[in-house]
């Protein structure tokens, strides 16, 4: 199964290495594949490097693409996850 | 330096980074980036070379894991984050996926490779338009540092490894290898480069460990020659292979120390008063919140000063608007009541760039550093007011603004409380209606507009340490310049006085931070001065205290106008070393 949702960063100081580690932790066990997609650049959302270098700031929009047999419950918890911001704010 | 064979001793001035005094035996640790071996594999050998990377890693994170779960212990929760973070770049699929293919393919050793693939990291994050984003290639660079060590053929030396007794001699010193430092092990800290607000440096200071640096510590070699060095974290002195007299000077230093430190504490809490009933604020400088605790033991009348820069340097980011609610939150429940000055975050790019060349500014003490920080990144000066705002409610908190040098730059700052108060009328969250605002003088320029700023502000406080750098054109981070530097210079003290008569016109508050209201023998010239409030670090305060109290305040008065008639800082030096042993009893000790 594969689901596309695009959201809005809502952390007042972006996407910087709290929130990246807390995104990699989250999707640890999971089995989908999950990338990130801001501007051009489409990466693997399981690393907190590429995460980092898409330097995330407040009201950046990104197109999450999960794909795998867990998609529909990975995509809530990354949902709620920006949602409320990791824990941040 | 010391020379190879002589075991006489030798003495090097350095500059000092954490107060105290330690007597040891030196522990090198070797210079870690050194050359990286670059050589071909067979085919026959990838295997057992991407087996080799497989287990360089696995031994860099149960050393992390390790370090982790000893800094959880300690409740060092700043630190628990930073290595969280590291724990997910070290398994990050990008960069190991990256070094195993680079291994298959190319059939070259995995250390090139990898340093290759920090190299690739570094440019890219280079490339960022973000500096705060570009900062975070110093966790990469830090963990990278670990890997290579478990690459390398000969066996890695580190901080964990030095014997009872050490103090440790390095090049540099990362934040986390200082962490890694057993309190019992290691007892000083002595490195070729770093500053005074470092990381590494506040690592230090949290652990009480006294901490040198010098630039004139070329060969490290020679320093495992020696037996015994004495490090003297006030001075920034080094001593090696002192002579029977040097040593038994410092051990009865040392337990003099102490003894007199447990004296005065006694008296702590007993308010400081002159001779002649002049009573003297003594409130605290605050950095990091280990120290937190240490308010009510020494006895301060609140907290003069909270450095709260601190905050973001000892974590490497920005902590979050909660996050700040919580530790100011902390601060005032320990300050039991007496009022607490928040600084905003006097931080500049070369706090928060470390690690990257590129962006250093060639100056950055005149550069965008303090208010000129904060009004550029309002996003961020606003979450700060936005959470000392609310803490406000637990308390009497005070906000003072850093490195104020003209008008516009104060009531901009101003705005942006306004701004925070309504956001927060309007979200419908508590703070406290009258909150006092003030502004640092620490800029020569501020000095001569204390009249202006004082009809903008509730309150003002000097900061000598930046006032005595600006005042002098001395960078007060250069050991080479350190004998030029001196607030006892004629320059400095005269500014000072200019600010206190234009605050006490203007009726408005005034008092005196910095290392200055730390140092016993300038308190009378403070006092002479009419300053009536002093915050000093907190491990000093009983000393401040006590020297108040063997003080008048007409005969301190009779001390200043003779002063200001003196040229040179070295005069006014002697003045004052003169006038507090006339005035002090002799089991006081004039070592601070």
């Amino acid at each position: 199964m594969a689901l596309e949702v695009k959201i809005r960063v809502k952390n007042s100081l972006g996407i910087h290495t709290r929130p990246a580690t807390a995104i990699v932790k989250l999707l640890h066990q999971t089995k989908s594949d999950v990338t990130f997609t801001h501007k051009r650049d489409t990466i693997n959302a399981k690393s907190i490097l590429s995460i980092l270098m898409l330097a995330l700031h407040k009201n950046d929009q990104i197109i999450i693409k999960v794909a795998g047999i867990d998609a529909p419950e990975v995509m809530e918890k990354l949902q709620k996850g920006f949602e409320s911001c990791f824990g941040e704010n | 330096m010391p020379k190879g064979s002589s075991l006489q001793e030798e003495s090097l001035q350095g500059h000092p980074v954490a107060r105290g005094i330690a007597i040891g035996v030196p522990f090198v640790l070797e210079e870690q980036e050194c050359i990286i071996d670059h050589f071909s594999i067979d085919k026959d050998q990838v295997e057992s070379e991407i087996e080799r990377y497989r287990d360089a890693i696995c031994k860099s994170k149960n050393d992390i894991v390790r370090l982790k779960m000893e800094l959880e212990q300690e409740c060092l929760k700043d630190g628990v984050a930073v290595l969280e973070a590291h724990l997910q770049i070290i398994q990050d699929p990008l960069l190991n996926e990256e070094i195993e293919g680079d291994i298959r393919c190319q059939q070259k050793n995995a250390e090139h490779l990898f340093f290759e693939a920090i190299v690739r990291f570094r440019q890219k994050f280079e490339q960022m338009n973000d500096p705060l984003f570009q900062s975070r290639f110093e966790d990469v660079q830090d963990i990278s540092k670990r890997v290579l060590a478990y690459l390398r053929k000969q066996k890695r030396l580190t901080i964990a490894d030095a014997p009872p007794n050490s103090i440790v001699f390095s090049k540099t010193l990362s934040p986390s290898e200082a962490a890694e430092a057993k309190r019992r092990h290691v007892l000083a800290f002595v490195t070729e480069l770093g500053g005074t607000m470092s990381h590494t440096a506040i690592v230090a200071k949290a652990k009480g460990i006294p901490y040198v640096t010098s630039r004139n510590l070329s060969s490290l070699q020679n320093v495992k020659k020696v037996k015994l060095a004495i490090v003297d974290g006030l001075k920034g002195q080094i001593i090696f292979n002192p002579k029977e007299e040097t040593k038994n000077h410092y051990n009865l230093l040392c337990s003099q120390l102490q003894d007199q430190q447990k004296f005065l504490e006694v008296l702590g809490n007993v308010h400081a008063e002159t001779l002649d009933g002049q009573r003297i604020t003594v409130s605290a400088n605050v950095e990091i919140a280990d120290d937190f605790s240490l308010l009510s033991r020494y006895g301060a009348e609140g907290v003069g000063l909270f450095r709260s820069e601190y905050i973001v340097l000892q974590r490497g980011c920005f902590p979050t608007e909660d996050e700040q609610v919580e530790i100011y939150k902390s601060l005032l429940h320990h300050a039991k009541g007496y009022p607490v000055v928040i600084r905003a975050f006097d931080i500049g790019l070369d706090k928060v760039l470390t690690c990257l060349e590129q962006h250093r500014e060639l100056n950055p003490a005149l550069g965008l550093r303090a208010i000129r920080f904060l009004l550029h990144e309002r996003a961020l000066f606003k979450i700060q007011m936005r959470a000392i705002l609310r803490a406000s409610v637990y308390g009497e908190v005070k906000i003072c603004f850093p490195m104020i040098s003209c008008m516009n730059e104060l009531i901009e700052a101003k705005k942006v409380v306004t701004e925070a108060k309504k956001e927060l009328k309007k979200e419908g969250k508590p703070y406290a209606p009258k909150i006092k605002l003030g502004s640092m003088i620490e800029v020569p320029s501020a000095v001569m507009i204390v009249d202006h700023i004082a009809g903008e502000c509730d309150f003002l406080s000097i900061g000598t340490n930046d006032l005595t750098q600006y005042a002098l054109a001395v960078d007060r981070c250069n050991d080479q310049m350190s004998n030029l530097y001196s607030s006892a210079h004629p320059g400095v003290l005269r500014l000072i006085n200019v600010a206190v008569r234009l605050a006490e016109e203007k009726n408005i508050p005034i008092s005196v931070c910095g290392e200055i209201a730390s140092d016993p023998r300038f308190v009378p010239v403070l006092i002479g001065l009419g300053v009536k409030e002093l915050s000093c670090s907190c491990r000093f305060l009983p000393l401040i205290k006590q020297t108040i109290r063997h003080m008048k305040k007409e005969e301190c008065k009779k001390l200043v106008a003779h002063i200001l008639t003196l040229s040179s800082a070295q005069e006014i030096q002697n003045a004052l070393v003169t006038e507090y042993k006339k005035n002090m009893p002799e089991h006081i000790l004039d070592h601070f």
